[in-house]
């Protein structure tokens, strides 16, 4: 896991994203254990609540569950689900796009044409 | 055997080596020395020994316990914040006022069988002599502990030697009273109660002190 | 957050008074979260030894409650027993050597492990030939030896007055480390409390903060909770002075301005032209005590 310190993006928020790659990307499996709160904090550097702070974001996200005394599980990812996280992430940047676009003035036409030349460009 | 232990682990290896070896052998040399130079001085030499003793344990209290009264050392939050710290403390204070009487007789005693083994005859009357020789270790020793409880408020080594020095002033003291005519018993007796209860005071006052740390100045 | 899994308190005050000349000590209410590190942030002056003393049990004369370990306990040879304190002052006797220390810490805690203590030394290249002197070790190497003694015993929680103070900046990564692992080792179950001015070098083991002023405690918070009660903003000099007013704290100067913002006054800054971010644990500090002083002055 790597942990970039000044990129302005939260240590807790890069280690769920991380974390949550790990899971969508079927790397961490159903029932597999996150490693340790206080382990993780060790090996990163970090505190102990930094880590646990992404760990909880998890949980809200249902993606682990926290078994007492025993750490985090990676829950049955069914896949109803994971495409309503993925499509509340794509809503996200959206809306990110479009906030930045009124700041920069541009019309609802000019931010779909620039949308569909993004979508162009892929191959 | 524990407060034992507890009193070595107060000493270091140099402390051990002069005070419990090179101190009482060094005394028993000058007392050897000092009646062969001298010729026929046993009497003298054995009452100089209590002197010499007297300076060096009152100098050498400063690394074992040197500035323990003192304000700013009575905190020693090492022991304070362990269980047991107050009480290894209390042993290690007492146990070294017994190896203290313990050195000190020792030394007289094999000071006098030494004159004995030459057949120096030092006191016409037994009983008188014994007195007087239990008199003297009596006095060294309490005079000891007393300059010892005034030098530890200071941490540093002159100040440990100026109370050796009024140590030399009262043990002075002490013998003048013993060579006056009169009852070697009675002052036998009066120096033991002295020597025990300078013993008592020596060390409640310690820890007294060092508990006081727990509270405000 | 957290709720979950925050366990219980390691220590628990309440109506805590403790009075100097000129100086007083009170504190109504306050836990020490069990299983994380928790550090006390404050000026010179702000209480902040007073209070690890009357925690470590060298300052008895206080009025209040102080309990330990989910208020089962309060101070007693048990407590003593799974507490382990580093201190400033005086410590040790200076004539004492580290094999004097070792053997006494062997008589008088009943879990103490030699073996682990040498290696601590070792690691921790702390220079203690059997003649050396305690008074002849540098304030780092003191800070070590006295470090190692109390990770060498099986204790629950630490107590550490200024730990990082005297350490170079490697040491001070090291002593991170330790209490990182310190808290691995217990999985919730051990604790730490430090006091620190090096807010920065320890902001990556500290869970819970605890700032001081003038004997009381003015603000304390996880650390990530902390994060989001305040937001640092910057934005331009003309609109400084409509800040000022909103802002918790504030720093002007001629090229705009700098401060910290309570989360929930953040709307009353609309139409300004601000940048936003997430505020170090040293911003925060330094804001809060600030604050506070100033507040000082008002009165």
């Amino acid at each position: 896991m790597k942990l970039l310190q000044n990129s302005g993006v939260p240590i807790y928020q890069q280690i769920s994203d991380q974390l949550r790659a790990d899971i969508l990307g079927g790397k961490l499996k159903e029932g597999d254990y996150l490693p340790s709160i206080r382990g993780l904090a060790k090996d990163l550097k970090i505190s102990v609540i930094t880590t646990m702070k992404a760990y909880e974001q998890l949980e809200a996200e249902g993606l682990v569950t926290a078994a007492q005394g025993k750490g985090f599980y990676v829950n049955a990812q069914d896949s109803e689900m994971l495409k309503e996280q993925h499509l509340r992430r794509v809503e996200e940047a959206l809306s990110e796009a479009i906030h930045a676009a009124e700041i920069a003035g541009m019309s609802d036409e000019e931010l779909l044409a620039t949308l569909r030349t993004l979508l162009n460009m892929r191959t | 055997m524990k407060a034992i232990k507890g009193y070595l682990a107060f000493t270091s290896y140099i402390y051990r080596i002069v005070m419990f070896g090179v101190l009482p052998l060094a005394l028993i040399a000058l007392y050897v020395l000092g009646t062969v130079v001298m010729g026929n001085a046993a009497l003298i030499m054995i009452f100089i020994i209590p002197f010499v003793a007297v300076m060096v344990e009152v100098a050498a209290d400063t690394w074992m316990f040197g500035g323990i009264q003192r304000k700013d050392a009575a905190k020693m939050d090492f022991l304070k914040t362990s269980s047991g710290g107050m009480g290894l403390l209390q042993d290690a204070l007492v146990m070294d006022l017994a190896r203290r009487l313990l050195s000190l007789s020792g030394v007289m005693v094999i000071c006098l069988l030494v004159s004995a083994v030459e057949g120096v005859e030092m006191f016409k009357d037994t009983a008188e002599g014994a007195g007087i020789i239990v008199s003297l270790i009596l006095s060294a020793y309490a005079v000891s502990v007393l300059c010892t409880l005034l030098s530890r408020f200071g941490a540093m080594f002159w100040q440990s030697l100026m109370a050796g020095y009024l140590g030399l002033f009262i043990e002075a003291m002490c013998v003048w009273l013993l060579v006056l005519p009169g009852h070697p018993l009675v002052l036998c007796c009066i120096y033991g109660v002295l020597a025990l209860g300078v013993s008592v005071l020596a060390v409640r006052f310690a820890m007294k002190k060092v508990r006081g740390g727990y509270y405000d100045e | 957050m957290s709720n979950l899994f925050q366990t219980g308190n390691v220590v628990e005050i309440t109506d805590l008074k403790k009075k100097y000349k000129g100086f007083e000590l009170s504190v109504p209410r306050l836990q020490i979260p069990k299983g994380f590190a928790t550090a006390l942030i404050g000026e010179n002056g702000a209480g902040k030894t007073t209070l690890l003393n009357i925690l470590a049990g060298i300052r008895l004369d206080y009025k209040g409650d102080v309990t330990y370990f989910d208020s089962q306990e309060k101070l007693c040879p048990e407590v003593q027993e799974k507490m382990g304190y580093v201190g400033t002052g005086s410590y040790f006797l200076p004539q004492w050597t580290a094999r004097q220390v070792t053997e006494m810490s062997k008589l008088m805690i009943e879990k103490f492990h030699e073996d682990v203590f040498w290696k601590l030394c070792d690691e921790l290249s702390i220079p203690v030939e059997a003649t050396r002197n305690i008074r002849k070790l540098s304030a780092g190497n003191c800070m070590k030896l006295m470090l190692a003694l109390v990770l060498a015993r099986d204790t629950e929680f630490l107590v550490l007055d200024e730990p990082a103070s005297p350490l170079d900046p490697l040491m001070r990564d090291k002593l991170c480390d330790m209490i990182r692992g310190y808290l691995e080792e217990g999985d919730g179950g051990k604790s730490v409390f430090f006091s620190t001015h090096n807010i920065s070098d320890m902001e990556n083991v500290t869970d819970y903060a605890i700032i001081m002023e003038h004997g009381s405690v003015v603000e304390e918070g996880f650390v990530e909770e902390l994060k989001e009660k305040y937001i640092l903003v910057k934005g331009e000099a003309a609109d400084a002075d409509a800040a000022g007013g909103i802002l918790f704290s504030i720093t002007k100067g001629s090229y705009g301005f700098e401060g910290i913002c309570l989360a929930e006054n953040l709307d009353k800054l609309a139409g300004m032209d601000i940048s936003k971010e997430t505020p170090t644990l040293y911003q925060i500090s330094v804001a809060v005590m600030k604050a506070n002083t100033q507040l000082k002055f008002v009165h």
